[in-house]
């Protein structure tokens, strides 16, 4: 969800990967049916190892859980590291009623962080032609509206 | 080169600004002058604000209610709008470059059931750090692409 987030956010500036340490081998279809709903296509993703990366000349490592974080403290050294934790929405339901709820509550936390990474690289690239990114934010985060999305 | 100005705007400049404006000023004082403003300023900054940055190390007690007009003759290079209401409210800057919306609820108007006012604010100040946190990250990455 989060490389869906940041692909689109960030447009061209930044290539954006995702891998697992342990992956389980497919991408959760509530992921990507959330998603598809607020217009970021994830069919195409797959779930793959971290290792595929390790020559790839990464510049910066996001980790979106403690576990993750722990490894990846070892691995890609001449990155700069970032932590974001959020939790599994297949696993805790966050008080939710559905597993699906739990997922748009988790991409309503996705969403800032990553629109908010990617506007502060945007911007610090080309200080003029920033785009904004309004609309998607508050359609996306507005928090009293999180469960009335679709 | 002189610093961007970034200007955070909401409707009472009380609560979700004044800590967006400290927590972005502890984090990125090198990157960006930073300041607060409201489009129906409360007048002052609400008790409970200060008393959330405080417990993180940041002292926003000398910080006041102001309204957005009295930086309309400035130049300010990013707007950044953090409730609904001052993005409807907010006039265009002669020289703004950027603009950013991203929604926080009004801590008093955000009271859990189980919790209290002091829980609301807490809640809200980490979400405000977490989002401008990853906003001066992308800012720091961006231009430290420029240079390599």
């Amino acid at each position: 969800m989060a490389e869906g987030l940041l692909r689109q956010a960030a447009d061209d500036l930044i290539k954006v990967y995702s891998a697992g340490i342990n992956p389980v081998g497919y991408v959760h279809p509530l992921a990507i049916e959330v998603m598809e709903k607020i217009g970021i296509d994830m069919s195409t993703h797959t779930s793959k190892r971290y290792e595929k990366f390790i020559n790839a000349e990464i510049d910066i490592v996001i980790t979106v859980c403690d576990e993750a974080k722990e490894a990846a403290n070892h691995l890609f050294e001449d990155a700069r590291h970032f932590q974001w934790s959020f939790e599994n929405p297949s696993k805790v339901a966050h008080g939710c009623e559905t597993i699906l709820d739990a997922f748009r509550l988790t991409r309503g936390e996705i969403a800032p962080i990553f629109q908010a990474f990617a506007a502060g690289y945007t911007q610090a690239q080309n200080p003029v032609a920033a785009a904004p990114t309004h609309s998607e934010y508050t359609k996306i985060h507005a928090l009293p509206a999180i469960h009335a999305l679709p | 080169m002189k610093k961007p100005n970034v200007l955070i705007l909401c409707t009472g400049n009380s609560c979700r600004s004044h800590m967006a404006e400290g927590i972005l000023r502890h984090i990125a004082h090198d990157l960006f002058e930073v300041r607060s403003a409201g489009s129906d300023p409360a007048g002052y900054v609400h008790p409970l604000a200060i008393v959330a940055l405080k417990e993180i190390g940041i002292d926003i007690s000398a910080h006041t209610s102001k309204h957005l007009s009295l930086f309309l003759k400035e130049q300010v290079d990013t707007v950044i709008t953090v409730c609904g209401n001052a993005d409807a409210a907010c006039p265009a800057f002669p020289d703004q470059m950027n603009r950013h919306h991203w929604v926080f609820e009004d801590p008093p108007k955000a009271v859990r059931p189980a919790g209290t006012e002091m829980d609301a604010f807490r809640r809200i100040r980490d979400e405000i750090a977490k989002v401008f946190g990853a906003f001066t990250a992308g800012y720091r990455q961006g231009k430290a692409a420029i240079h390599s």
